[in-house]
C-alpha cells in the first residue's frame, strides 16, 4: 500500500518546530534551559554530565560568551528568525555564528540542528563577521609603543634566550573548493596542487596575533606575501620594528627584530636560521637554529590551534566567497585573540602544541640574504653562544 | 655611441645629395634651425654634450634633432612639412613576449635603446633585480619589489601587461588603519605586479566625472592613511625603475630616458610634440 502522500513531510516538519520552539526566545539571564537546549541540539543527544559544561559546547566561558555578546549586541539587529518564525535573540544569533565559524560544518547541516533556514545560518554568520570587525579589532594590534612592547620583549627573552626579539612570522594555506569554473584558476593553485588563500601571521610570546594579512592567492610564496604586505613596507622604511637597540657587543646594536622560518630572506629586521643543508654548520650556528626554531614554533602552534578551533577556515572550504573570505579568517584571528585575552591560562591549557598547521607542506628555502644582517646573525649567534657557555 | 654625430666636414657632398633626396635645396637653405625652433628642449639635459660632438654647445642639439629626422628614425618623420602622428595605431597589434615592449622604448631612438640592453637590468622598486636575459624571455616586464611602486603616470601607461593574468583580491591588512583593500595582482610565471583596484578604473575608463570621483576618494584615503605612508602625487612625474628611469615633463610630451643620472632626450618625441 502506498504511503499516504506529504506524510513524512509532515512529521519531519513538526519536529523541526518542536525544536525550534525549545530553542528560540531564549536570553542569557534566564540561559540555564536556553544553554541546555542549544548544548542538546549541537551536541546531537542528551547531555551528559561532561557535556553541560558550557565551555565544552563553545570551548569558552561563559564570561568570554557574553564579553562577544557585548561586543555585538549594537550591530545584531537583524530579524532573524527561526523557522518556526520565532525571533532570535542577541545570544541564539552568536551562538549560531561561532557554531558556524567553529564547526566548519555546512550552512544546511548546521541550520537543520539548530532548526533555522540555512540562508539565515548565512545571514547571521555574516552580520557577526561585519560587527566583529567593527567592534574587535582592536585584539589585533602591534604593540606602538615602548611600554606595551617590553613585556613581548622580555618574555622571548626569558622563555627563548633571544633578546630584543618582538614576534615570529609565519604564513599558512586555507585550502578551499572552487567551483568548477573557476578550476582552472592558476592564481589559487599553489605549489601542492590545492586552490588555497593565504594567511601571514606575526605572533607574540603569549600565541596572540599581532599582525594578520590575508586574501593573497595561494600562488604567492612566502617571501612575496610579506613583501606585499604593508608591515614589510613599514619595517623597511624605519617606521615598524624601531624601538630601543640592545648593546650585544663593542661594536654591536642590536636591533628590534622578528624570526621567520628559512622560506624568508634573512634581513636586518628579520633573522632566519642558518641553512642547515651546509655541511660546515658550526656548533655555534647549530644552536642558534635550535633556537631560532623553537622560538619560532610558536608562530605554527598559534597558526595550527587558529585552524583547530576555528575549523571554517581549516579547510577544504566549499566555493567561498573569495571576497569575504579574508575577512572571516580575520575575525577568527580576532576571536583567538579574544579567547587568549579573556580565558589566558585555561585556553593555553586547551593548546594543541603538535601537529602541523599546513600538513603536508614544504616550502622553499629563500635564497635572498641581506649583507648587514648575515653580519648582525652571526654577531648574535655569538653572543647567543658565549652567554651559554658563561 | 649616443646620438653622436661629426660636424667636421658640414658641407660634405653626401650631405648634400641627402638633403636634395629629401626636398630640400642644399644651397638656399644652410641653416637647418627655422625647421625646428620650437622643438628646443629646455628642462631636459642633452647628452650630445658628452658625446664626441665638436662645435658650440649651443648648436648640438638643433643640429643632432636635424639629422636625426633626416635619418629618419620613423615614418612619420621623413617627409616635410612635418605630420603630426596619428594619436591612435590604424590596426593596433598586440605586443608580444619578445618584444621589448615598454612602450616608451619602442618610442625612444635606437641610441637609448643600445644602452638599455648594455646595461641589460632593471630594477623594480629597487629591490628585485631582474637580468638581462629574463628580462628578454619574459617580455621585458618590471618585478616590482614592493607596494606603492606603480604611481599615477604609471598607471596611464598600460604597458608592459600583455601576457599578464590579472585577478581581482580583497585583501585583510592589519598594519593600516584602514584594514580593508582590494587590490589587482598581475601575474606571469613568478612575477607579479599588484595595484590598487581603484586605479584599475583610472586606467581603462577616460570619463572625467569617474576620475574626478576617484580623485577625491584617493583624497580622502591620503587623509586617514598618513601614518602608512601612502604615495603622494608628484609634481614631477617620474616611473622609476632603479638604475633606469623614464620621464615624462611638462604637457607636450617630451619623452627622455634616464640612466646612470643622465638623460637622454627622444628626438622623435620633440619633433612630433
Amino acid at each position: 500500500m502506498a504511503p499516504i502522500r506529504g506524510g513524512n513531510k509532515k512529521r519531519k516538519t513538526d519536529e523541526k518546530d518542536e525544536h525550534n520552539t525549545v530553542l528560540s526566545g531564549s536570553s542569557m539571564e534566564s540561559s540555564v534551559d536556553w544553554f541546555m537546549m542549544v548544548s542538546k541540539k549541537i551536541a546531537g543527544h542528551s547531555v551528559t554530565e561532561r557535556l553541560s559544561t558550557f565551555e565544552y559546547i563553545f570551548g569558552m566561558s561563559r564570561r568570554t560568551f557574553k564579553y562577544i555578546c557585548s561586543l555585538v549586541e549594537e550591530h545584531m539587529t537583524g530579524n532573524f528568525t527561526f523557522s518556526s518564525g520565532m525571533l532570535m535573540s542577541v545570544d541564539d544569533q552568536v551562538a549560531v555564528a561561532l557554531r558556524r565559524l567553529g564547526s566548519g560544518q555546512s550552512l544546511i547541516s548546521i541550520g537543520e540542528s539548530l532548526g533555522a533556514h540555512h540562508s539565515t545560518i548565512s545571514q547571521v554568520t555574516w552580520r557577526f563577521v561585519e560587527a566583529i570587525e567593527e567592534t574587535g579589532l582592536h585584539h589585533i594590534r602591534w604593540p606602538s609603543t615602548e611600554q606595551e612592547m617590553e613585556p613581548l620583549k622580555s618574555k622571548f627573552e626569558k622563555i627563548h634566550g633571544l633578546p630584543n626579539c618582538c614576534g615570529v612570522i609565519d604564513m599558512t594555506h586555507i585550502t578551499m573548493t572552487l567551483p568548477s569554473s573557476q578550476q582552472r584558476a592558476d592564481v589559487w593553485r599553489d605549489h601542492m596542487n590545492n586552490h588555497s588563500m593565504l594567511l601571514q601571521a606575526i605572533v607574540d610570546p603569549n600565541f596572540r596575533f599581532i599582525d594578520v594579512f590575508a586574501g593573497m592567492p595561494g600562488k604567492m610564496n612566502e617571501m612575496e606575501m610579506l613583501q606585499n604586505s604593508n608591515f614589510y613596507s613599514l619595517c623597511e622604511k624605519g617606521k615598524r620594528l624601531n624601538g630601543t637597540t640592545l648593546t650585544i657587543s663593542e661594536d654591536t646594536e642590536l636591533r628590534e627584530y622578528i624570526i621567520g622560518k628559512e622560506a624568508y630572506p634573512l634581513l636586518p629586521w628579520l633573522i632566519r636560521p642558518y641553512h642547515e643543508i651546509t655541511p660546515t654548520l658550526s656548533e655555534q650556528e647549530a644552536k642558534f637554529n635550535d633556537k631560532i626554531n623553537k622560538a619560532h614554533a610558536i608562530a605554527k602552534i598559534a597558526l595550527r590551534n587558529l585552524k583547530e578551533r576555528w575549523k571554517l577556515i581549516q579547510g577544504p572550504m566549499w566555493r567561498p566567497d573569495k571576497n569575504r573570505l579574508p575577512r572571516s579568517i580575520l575575525v577568527c584571528c580576532i576571536l583567538h585573540n579574544i579567547l587568549i585575552d579573556m580565558e589566558g591560562d585555561m585556553m593555553m591549557n586547551n593548546m594543541s602544541f603538535s601537529g602541523e598547521h599546513d600538513p603536508g607542506y614544504d616550502f622553499t628555502v629563500c635564497e635572498s640574504i641581506d649583507h648587514s644582517a648575515s653580519v648582525l646573525r652571526n654577531k648574535l649567534a655569538k653572543y647567543l653562544h658565549g652567554k651559554l657557555h658563561y | 655611441m649616443l646620438c653622436s654625430i661629426s660636424t667636421k666636414k658640414s658641407n660634405s657632398k653626401w650631405l648634400d645629395r641627402l638633403r636634395s633626396s629629401k626636398g630640400f635645396t642644399s644651397q638656399n637653405q644652410t641653416d637647418p634651425q627655422p625647421h625646428f625652433s620650437s622643438s628646443q628642449p629646455t628642462s631636459i639635459k642633452s647628452t650630445v654634450e658628452s658625446t664626441e660632438v665638436h662645435g658650440s654647445q649651443r648648436e648640438t642639439p638643433f643640429l643632432g634633432d636635424f639629422i636625426a629626422k633626416m635619418f629618419a628614425f620613423g615614418p612619420d618623420t621623413c617627409d616635410f612639412p612635418i605630420k603630426k602622428a596619428p594619436r591612435k595605431m590604424p590596426n593596433p597589434r598586440s605586443y608580444k613576449n619578445g618584444d621589448l615592449d615598454l612602450r616608451v622604448l619602442q618610442r625612444s631612438d635606437d641610441c637609448s635603446r643600445n644602452v638599455v640592453e648594455k646595461k641589460g637590468v632593471f630594477v623594480g622598486g629597487g629591490k628585485v633585480v631582474l637580468e638581462k636575459k629574463r628580462f628578454f624571455e619574459e617580455g621585458g616586464e618590471v618585478v616590482v619589489g614592493k607596494k606603492g611602486f606603480f604611481d599615477e603616470e604609471d598607471e596611464k601607461m598600460d604597458w608592459n601587461l600583455s601576457g599578464f593574468s590579472r585577478t581581482e583580491v580583497s585583501v585583510i591588512d592589519t598594519s593600516y588603519k584602514g584594514w580593508k583593500f582590494e587590490k589587482v595582482l598581475f601575474r606571469k610565471k613568478s612575477v607579479w605586479r599588484v595595484r590598487d583596484r581603484n586605479s584599475k578604473v583610472l586606467n581603462f575608463e577616460n570619463n572625467s566625472k569617474t576620475k574626478m570621483k576617484m580623485k577625491t576618494k584617493k583624497r580622502k584615503l591620503s587623509k586617514d592613511e598618513v601614518e602608512v605612508g601612502v604615495c603622494k602625487k608628484k609634481k614631477k612625474k617620474t616611473i622609476d625603475l632603479g638604475e633606469c628611469s623614464l620621464a615624462r615633463e611638462g604637457t607636450r610630451g617630451e619623452f627622455a630616458m634616464q640612466i646612470n643620472d643622465q638623460t637622454y632626450i627622444n628626438p622623435m618625441m620633440l619633433l612630433s610634440g
